[in-house]
């Protein structure tokens, strides 16, 4: 009994969902009733640390995994058994994985060849993804000639003949030095705005996320921990461990008391007490231990000695155009991101004023954002 | 120092800083040992050689190591064509047309057999893989007295026993373990995205074999034949067995020729035999160069 | 082709597939399954049989077992063995490594050396025995060369030597396989680090004694490779004995390995050789059985997602 399997018809630009998926292997459960839905035309990146989860759900969606239950459809096609090459998409791999034994031009091409596309399409197909990516003089080339950034540049027009409906990249920057990483990283911008196509992007590069991404789904421990655009992930992060994750130096964490009095609710630790009117809570604040988040860009000594606050300076980092300086305030380290004129050192007091309307407030027990 | 810096760059090059100064006590005596090593390596086949290219009488005088004083070259030819094995004088010629029947398509088979194998095995990773795997390269360490005898009786029963298609199959069967091995280790050092990529790209088992990775197989294909060419050749065990009467390997003929004879031995025919015998995987392996090396210390160093 | 709309129908059941990896192997696992695993099978049940010129099902316990042990040939080849196997492995590991040295140590014509060392292991074990059969013979080999330069009293007489004819194996199978173990000790040399190198350079240790207490453990890998592979081909050394002295003088080179032989083919004893090749399996995996649970280990430790 063979069923055909489904295929999703090239050429459209498609979106993803994913439905309660879950990957295991034997007892280790790598994703666990994952649900995602991708738009169509969305540059969906998925970050998280190394062993997140994030290349096993992408691999899931290319077919390339073995699942344990749930369901994937790419447009209005359920794909979850279909072979990788029926689902409309296009890949690229961090290590490129062009073949080495093959010519740039027959790389590109090697996809619709084993569709048994006419030939003359698939010569105008190779032609245009060579003057799109500027791989025209390359063509008769062989990987092993080719540059780290021109190698991924073809295994991006690999993806692009075949005129993929969703376009898989997993981490595709990282071998790649830092400067080529963000020449290439505005170029993958650019594509996308020209193509307008589905686009995934798995990647540890927390920068990449935010830049490239329309949205971004923050993973770990095979769990989406928030989805949301680069601003909502930055400026409201859903759990302390996001709110570490993202931004270097990650968030600073006070533990202390949210207490209710008449004049409102305000929050009271041994280092600071913060009023906390402009803060907009996620459900109604409640009397009890919390942790308050406060990104480092918006602590800031103050000019003249006031009564802020006062932290002892441990070690200044200064990066160019702004200054990283660490210190304490009883038992809180702190980093505060500063102008690169900053001039002090280890032992110099510090008087802080705090952005009141930037804080963040997270559960003590469950790091959950308040 | 500049030499140094530079040597330190090239890949697998000896360590440039664990030497010492170029002329020491330490540094005479290397080069000391490496010569008597080189000699005692040598010294056999020099002895073969110079033997194999003397007449009698000059043996007898009892100088192993001299040059022939009277050259001939008439031990080769007897060697070839009019060398005893008990009552036939036919020379080694039919023993070497035997090997070569044997050899060549012993060898393609195994290795195409092993490369299908080991590329199933390290992309596609069937169901017990890596039981098969563990299966074959146990069998590879086991003695083949373990399997003859049986074997003798399967291949009778077929009516095998005693034919060359029989002790082919034999000789595929015993190098698979081998061959396996090697392309599954050197398919296995791929990087996986490789197999990722042509699967998204629409190729199926065959068509991934034939035009991803076959194309990349080159050093390892190479180093295969090599192994399984000397390997083969030299093979006396399963010849004895499964060759019978008619397909006697050279190795077989060669000793016949040397440990059976009757009356005096003519030892320059018994050592222009032994040359032609080992004639081929030499010249193999001198082909071949650092592929053999590389060949062996793969098998051996990631078995 | 039915089309869905995301979420509402049920997921579906993987379809059927046929699977052409699986179709792919399964020679193989014919092969291993009938070729090795049957057949070896095969050979220990006939060693609990009194099977003789022809397979026989009369099963009779151990009893071909204690005729094996009270067989002098066998007990000879087993002492053969243990002689042979310690002098030709502990041979080819001092001498392979002492070589491995010389080539790591930027000498010249290194290329040139290594196809020296190693091209006696492309050659047939036959080939060597006749070989180093003919340096050895007492007539007209080394001896008489020596003595015919000045030295009259030289013996070099060890081919027929009872007490002596196994050490003429050593050499000869030393000669054949030192070369071999030479590389693989090299390769392990090249793999270690160049700072290790750097940093015993910096401490001033002497070069030998980094090779000696640094190097040396680093390629223990290389070092446990070689001796399996030395072992196993002193179990199943044949060829070798049969080409270089067909087991004599006497009994003094017999091997296991050639006492199965015998037994099988010429002497029509199946159950006896069946019994013997039985404990020579045994001891292959009790060599090659706790090196691979290591490596198994091994690479499950270091391989995990």
């Amino acid at each position: 009994m063979i069923e055909a399997t489904p295929s999703v018809p090239l050429g459209a630009r498609s979106s993803v969902s994913v439905r309660d998926l879950t990957i295991a292997y034997g007892d280790l459960e790598i994703l666990k009733e994952m649900n995602l839905d991708v738009r169509t035309g969305e540059f969906l990146v998925l970050l998280g640390p190394s062993g997140c989860g994030k290349s096993t759900l992408l691999n899931a969606i290319a077919g390339l995994n073995d699942i344990r239950s749930g369901q994937i459809c790419i447009g209005d096609v359920d794909v979850t058994y279909a072979e990788p090459s029926k689902r409309g998409i296009g890949m690229v791999f961090q290590s490129y994985a062009l073949y080495p034994r093959m010519t740039v031009e027959q790389n590109m091409s090697f996809g619709l060849r084993m569709t048994s596309t006419p030939k003359a399409e698939i010569g105008a197909r190779v032609a245009e993804a060579a003057r799109i990516l500027q791989l025209e003089p390359l063509l008769k080339r062989r990987p092993g000639e080719l540059s780290g950034g021109q190698r991924q540049r073809v295994a991006i027009g690999r993806a692009l003949v075949k005129k993929a409906g969703v376009f898989l990249f997993d981490e595709p920057l990282s071998n790649l030095d830092a400067k080529l990483r963000s020449e290439l990283r505005v170029e993958l911008k650019r594509l996308h705005q020209d193509l307008d196509s589905t686009m995934i992007y798995v990647t540890h590069d927390q920068i990449e996320a935010m830049t490239l991404g329309d949205r971004v789904a923050v993973m770990k421990d095979g769990i989406i921990q928030q989805l949301g655009t680069p601003h909502e992930i930055y400026h409201r992060p859903a759990n302390r461990f996001i709110a570490s994750f993202i931004g270097t130096p990650g968030m600073n964490f006070i533990d202390g008391r949210v207490e209710i009095g008449p004049d409102g609710a305000c929050f009271r630790s041994a280092a600071m007490d913060v009023p906390l009117a402009g803060y907009e809570p996620v459900g109604p604040l409640r009397q009890g231990a919390a942790v308050l988040g406060i990104r480092p860009e918006h602590l800031q000594p103050m000019s003249e000695d006031r009564d802020g606050p006062a932290m002892s300076v441990t070690l200044v980092e200064a990066m160019g155009p702004e200054t990283i300086v660490h210190g304490r305030i009883g038992e809180n380290a702190l980093a505060l991101r500063v102008p690169g004129e900053f001039e002090g050192g280890r032992g110099d007091i510090l008087h802080l004023s705090l952005a009141t309307t930037k804080i963040n407030l997270f559960d003590t027990a469950s790091g959950l954002r308040l | 120092m500049d030499r140094r810096a530079s040597a330190m760059q090239i890949d697998r090059k000896p360590i440039p800083l664990g030497r010492p100064r170029l002329v020491s006590p330490g540094r005479i005596g290397l080069y000391i040992f490496a010569f008597a090593s080189m000699l005692f390596f040598l010294l056999p086949f020099w002895v073969m050689l110079v033997t194999s290219l003397k007449p009698m009488d000059e043996i007898r005088l009892g100088n192993l190591l001299a040059w022939p004083d009277n050259l001939t070259f008439q031990p080769w030819i007897a060697a070839w064509s009019s060398a005893c094995t008990g009552l036939v004088c036919d020379g080694i010629r039919g023993g070497f047309v035997n090997s070569v029947l044997i050899t060549v398509p012993a060898v393609i088979i195994s290795v195409l057999f092993g490369a299908i194998n080991g590329y199933a095995i390290s992309t596609w990773k069937p169901r017990g893989a890596d039981l098969l795997f563990g299966g074959l390269v146990l069998g590879a360490f086991i003695p083949y007295q373990v399997f003859v005898y049986p074997m003798t009786r399967v291949l009778a029963n077929f009516g095998l026993f005693g034919s060359l298609g029989g002790l082919i199959g034999i000789h595929v069967v015993f190098g698979l373990p081998l061959t396996t091995m090697l392309f599954r280790n050197f398919y296995a050092g791929m990087p996986p995205e490789l197999f990722k990529a042509a699967r998204v790209d629409g190729a199926g088992f065959w068509k991934m074999f034939v035009y991803v990775m076959l194309p990349m197989s080159m050093p390892i294909l190479v180093v295969a034949l090599v192994l399984q060419v000397t390997g083969i050749w030299n093979d006396y065990l399963l010849g004895l067995i499964f060759g019978g009467s008619s397909y006697a390997p050279m190795t077989l003929q060669l000793n016949n020729i040397v440990n059976t004879v009757e009356g005096e031995r003519n030892y320059n025919i018994d050592m222009a035999a032994t040359i032609i015998t080992a004639l081929v995987p030499l010249l193999v392996y001198f082909l071949s160069g650092k592929l053999l090396v590389r060949g062996v210390t793969a098998g051996a160093v990631k078995g | 082709m039915e089309s869905t709309t995301p979420g509402r129908r049920p997921p579906s059941r993987p379809p059927f597939r046929i699977r052409m990896e699986q179709i792919a192997v399964v020679p193989a696992w014919a092969i291993l399954l009938m070729a090795y695993l049957g057949t070896l099978m095969f050979t220990v049940v006939l060693s609990f049989t009194n099977s003789r010129g022809f397979p026989q099902f009369d099963f009779v316990g151990l009893s071909q077992y204690r005729r094996l042990m009270a067989t002098p040939r066998w007990s000879v080849s087993v002492e053969n063995l243990l002689v042979f196997g310690t002098g030709f492995i502990i041979c080819c590991l001092v001498f392979g490594f002492l070589l491995a040295v010389v080539m790591d140590s930027r000498i010249r014509g290194e290329g040139f050396l290594r196809t020296v060392f190693l091209y006696p292991h492309s050659m047939s074990f036959v080939v060597t025995g006749l070989a180093w059969q003919w340096m050895f013979n007492p007539a007209l080999g080394i001896q008489s060369t020596v003595r015919g330069w000045g030295w009259e009293t030289f013996t070099l007489n060890w081919l027929t030597r009872p007490d002596l004819a196994i050490y003429v194996m050593i050499i000869a199978g030393a000669w054949q396989s030192t070369g071999l173990i030479s590389v693989i000790l090299l390769a392990g040399l090249r793999g270690v680090d160049a700072d290790i190198w750097k940093a015993t350079k910096v401490d001033g240790v002497p070069t030998w004694q980094v090779y000696l207490r640094i190097v040396l453990p680093m390629i223990r890998p290389m070092v446990a490779v070689s001796v399996i592979m030395l072992a196993i081909s002193v179990v199943k050394a044949y060829d070798l004995v049969v080409a270089l002295t067909n087991g004599g003088p006497g009994m003094s080179t017999e091997l296991p390995a050639k006492f199965a032989m015998d037994s099988l083919f010429t002497r029509q004893n199946i159950g006896l050789a069946s019994a013997s090749i039985t404990l020579i399996l045994v001891s292959v995996v009790a060599i090659v059985g706790p090196w691979m649970y290591c490596e198994a280990r091994k690479a499950r430790n270091s391989g995990g997602h």
